[in-house]
């Protein structure tokens, strides 16, 4: 321990002179920290455990018992369980909900083969008169299914790409007349009354998709585990519960 | 093309649809965990190395945290009855740090290759290098050692403070009365001041003061 040996033989700091030290060394730490920790296995095993497999009497545990010089037994019970456990199969995994900014979405349809694109005809036209919308549609679905719609109130205007798949659904979506600030839900409501949310976004202040200023859709992928078949609309919504659109399917 | 609306007024779908809405429900609050990991994990791992953990040990208590997270999601209620996710996160990541070494969940590999060295030494006097030690400066490593000397709960206090968080909602955290936190917070800053006063005379030079 530096300086413990004798701590009289210096000055001790003052209150700035402290702060000052401990920040500058926090920020050290950080940048170290920054430099080899990687939250992707963390992110990894948090996107493929199961809620199925919870055990709901895990998590009765008060939050802090008590900071004293051991941790007690109660303490340690919560964390028993591995992340090895909780692993499910490949099918079972709901996909982390990749939106793809707009240099995402053209390097991925870039490296889509021209073969496999699809143009959809009939692609909203400046309908709004706001929303200018692409003179190139594209999908990343090959053969996908495709469905469209907009709200004449919100002026959003989505399409959607629908490609069935043996687990389900694989969905692509575009969004037009985003506006922000926005934090946004795509909702799969399938028949009986079901419905999972596969998508969500974010859109700052002063930005937008999909308008004057800023053309490019909100392109975003999700996955549903509603077969084709099952599923009876899909719903755009505010995190608070506001409609943006309804796209009957 | 389909031309929405009369739809406006239907009731949210994920109101009341038992099961399905149950599901729903968790996968918006995975969401946001997957948020909140991107967006703190640098930061909490700092954390837990702040209580003595090598980044190999923060990051598995890390990783227990965010499980019990979701564990508590999983639970009607819970997760929602947290009131700062932030520094709950923290706690449980600290106690799962401190967890005794037998009940480790798993060592990583080159912990255990370091540590099986170490015990054919004749001595323990040759220490291997973490990758910590090696890369950060002697200052930052003597500010951590610092922190790493104080009891307990003044050590934890101050790493919470450290990540911005105020007295009253770490006393709140720590189910501490917020008086004594304040008189532990001063008690630890009079003992590091001390304890740093040769590398406060370095930042005196450096700065020309």
């Amino acid at each position: 321990m530096t300086a413990h040996d004798d701590p009289y033989e210096n000055n001790p700091l003052d209150d700035e002179a402290l702060d000052e030290l401990l920040a500058a060394a926090d920020l050290e730490l950080l940048h170290h920290v920054q430099r080899h920790a990687d939250p992707t296995r963390v992110l990894n095993t948090l996107m493929t455990v199961d809620e199925d497999v919870h055990e709901r009497d895990h998590a009765t545990r008060p939050v802090c018992d008590h900071l004293g010089s051991r941790p007690s037994k109660t303490t340690r019970s919560v964390n028993g369980s591995t992340a090895e456990t909780e692993r499910v199969p490949a099918v079972r995994r709901r996909r982390r909900l990749v939106i793809l900014g707009a240099a995402a979405a053209a390097a991925l349809i870039a490296a889509t083969s021209p073969a496999v694109r699809r143009l959809a005809p009939g692609w909203p036209g400046d309908h709004s008169g706001t929303v200018k919308v692409s003179s190139v549609p594209q999908t990343i679905l090959p053969g996908a299914e495709i469905l469209q719609a907009t709200n004449q109130k919100t002026m959003v205007t989505a399409k959607i790409a629908l490609a069935p798949k043996t687990w389900g659904t694989q969905i692509a979506i575009e969004l037009y007349g985003i506006r922000g600030p926005v934090h946004g839900q795509l909702i799969v409501i399938a028949q009986a009354n079901n419905a999972e949310i596969v998508a969500s976004w974010q859109v700052p202040a002063h930005q937008g998709y999909g308008m004057p200023g800023s053309p490019n859709p909100l392109r975003a992928q999700a996955s549903t585990v509603f077969h084709r078949t099952d599923i009876d609309r899909f719903e755009f919504r505010t995190t608070t519960g506001s409609l943006l659109l309804n796209v009957p399917a | 093309m389909t031309v929405d609306d009369p739809n406006a007024d239907v009731p949210h779908p994920l109101n009341g649809l038992g099961a399905a809405g149950e599901r729903s429900r968790m996968a918006a609050m995975r969401e946001e965990l997957l948020d909140l990991c991107e967006r703190e994990y640098a930061q909490l791992v700092r954390f837990v190395m702040r209580a003595g953990a090598d980044m190999d040990q923060a990051e598995d208590a890390v990783q227990d945290a965010f499980l019990a997270a979701w564990r508590h999601q999983a639970t009607i209620d819970a997760w929602e009855r947290i009131g700062n996710p932030a520094a709950w996160l923290r706690t449980v990541a600290l106690h799962s740090y401190w967890r005794p070494a037998g009940r480790k969940r798993r060592s990583h590999t080159n912990r255990v290759i370091a540590e099986t060295l170490v015990e054919r030494l004749p001595d323990a006097a040759v220490q291997p290098m973490s990758v910590d030690q090696v890369e950060l400066s002697a200052q930052a490593m003597a500010v951590r050692e610092a922190l790493l000397a104080l009891p307990r709960q003044q050590q934890i206090l101050m790493a919470f403070l450290l990540d911005g968080f105020t007295v009253a909602e770490t006393a709140r955290e720590l189910d501490m009365d917020e008086q004594k936190a304040r008189d532990l917070v001063r008690k630890a800053r009079r003992t590091q001041k001390q304890q740093l006063s040769s590398l406060g005379v370095d930042l005196r030079q450096e700065q020309g003061r």
